[in-house]
């Protein structure tokens, strides 16, 4: 590490764990016509980002349903993006539907 | 000889006398002789001398008992040892509320299936029953059979009951559970449960969420998590699609409308659900899942509603108020 930076080299990070808690959740409602981009980008943040989507149109007009996966740094990350993504959600009338906080143990 | 009255004569209160007479034998081994000495409905009763299958005949025949004395008038006037309240639920806590807690200043044990005075006066109603020693029995409001409540508040005593959730109403599990199983749209479904008698016409106490909010106030004022109905966050499930359960499919859940109760937040609403979790469950069945810090998780499931379902979990009660 000395002889890097001793090179110049700026070390940003070491051995940092990027994603530490993720979690599903199904959005219900108009979520393209309402700008899904938006959606999305309003809840990317340096502690947390949408990494997979999945999205359903059964009919012109008719709600979509959507699965989106939030990654974050930690469990308190993760639970500040999914508060961000139901007020966004809740603005634009679409439904939030999370999962259950933890598996049976 | 304990002496039991009934206020409230519909389903319930004709399934627990009912099933009181079937099981009398067992029953009274296990508390001592027994004999109702009042039967009241709403408009009208039954004392003295009469038998429970005269009184069950008359209502069916005329919709009506013998005598017009309220159900009131017997509370205060007549002799008596248990309380067995089945008026229908109002959520402010209706006449229900009354009688319970006439009962309880006069000494009696109550023994109710109706979840409103609970919901409306769950402090003031067991601080009352503890002022005249005698006990308030509530098994049959949540969770049908399954003893639920028992469950909470005697087998998990030792334990600090962190979480709760709960498939509480019957109803929103058999359209989910159908719109599931069927790729059918909410609408469809509902109305093939109504034409089942498993919804109301008027299915809003259920779909809405409301039932099942009421049900958790009782649940987390049992274990110690003040709650008032309207701290609770409530969704119902009108707007779930089949999508949405083909989705939720691809990455191992359903779909469940679940009430749920910490010290952070008191909610019902439809939740992806692992479908290996025990409440993931289909049809009208109902379930708990107790989180507690000492014994990990326990979970209950069985009959959530019926006539017989709900007198069994009122006689538990009976039972449990004379033979512990």
């Amino acid at each position: 590490m000395e002889e890097l930076e001793g090179r110049g080299v700026i070390v940003r990070s070491v051995d940092e764990v990027r994603i530490l808690a993720a979690a599903s959740v199904l959005l219900i409602g108009h979520i393209i016509h309402t700008d899904l981009s938006d959606t999305i980008r309003r809840i990317d943040s340096d502690g947390a980002e949408c990494v997979e989507i999945r999205v359903s149109m059964p009919e012109v007009g008719k709600p979509s349903t959507a699965m989106l996966t939030i990654a974050a740094r930690s469990e308190e990350e993760l639970a500040e993006a999914i508060d961000k993504l139901k007020e966004v959600c809740s603005e634009k009338g679409i439904e939030v539907i999370e999962p259950l906080d933890e598996e049976f143990v | 000889m304990i002496r039991i009255g009934v206020v409230g004569f519909g389903t319930v209160g004709q399934g627990f006398v009912e099933l009181l007479a079937a099981r009398k034998s067992v029953v009274e081994k296990l508390v001592g002789e027994f004999r109702i000495v009042f039967v009241a409905d709403s408009k009208s009763s039954i004392s003295g001398n009469f038998s429970i299958s005269e009184a069950i005949e008359m209502k069916r025949r005329n919709g009506r008992l013998r005598d017009d004395r309220t159900a009131m008038e017997l509370i205060r006037e007549e002799d008596f040892d248990v309380l067995v309240e089945c008026s229908v639920t109002k959520l402010d806590g209706g006449d229900g509320l009354r009688y319970i807690r006439e009962a309880l200043k006069k000494g009696c044990h109550v023994v109710t299936s109706n979840k409103g005075p609970l919901v409306a006066a769950y402090d003031e109603l067991m601080k009352l029953a503890s002022q005249h020693g005698v006990e308030l029995m509530y098994e049959a409001t949540v969770g049908g059979a399954t003893p639920v409540i028992r469950l909470a508040r005697k087998y998990l005593a030792a334990c600090t009951i962190e979480r709760i959730s709960g498939v509480l109403n019957g109803t929103c599990n058999y359209i989910l559970s159908r719109m599931e199983e069927e790729g059918l749209p909410y609408e469809r479904v509902l109305s093939e449960a109504r034409e089942l008698g498993i919804a109301e016409a008027d299915p809003s106490y259920d779909v809405e969420g409301i039932d099942a909010a009421a049900k958790l106030v009782i649940l987390a004022n049992t274990v110690g998590i003040r709650a008032r109905y309207e701290d609770v966050e409530r969704k119902g499930i009108s707007s779930i699609t089949p999508e949405a359960f083909r989705i939720a499919a691809e990455k191992g859940y359903t779909i469940r409308l679940i009430a749920e109760a910490s010290r952070k937040r008191l909610i019902v609403a439809p939740r992806l659900v692992r479908k290996s979790h025990p409440l993931s469950l289909r049809g009208t069945m109902n379930a708990v899942v107790f989180n507690t810090a000492e014994a990990g998780s326990i979970a209950v499931a069985g009959r959530g509603a019926g006539k017989y379902e709900t007198a069994s979990a009122m006689i538990s009660d009976l039972v449990d108020i004379y033979a512990g």
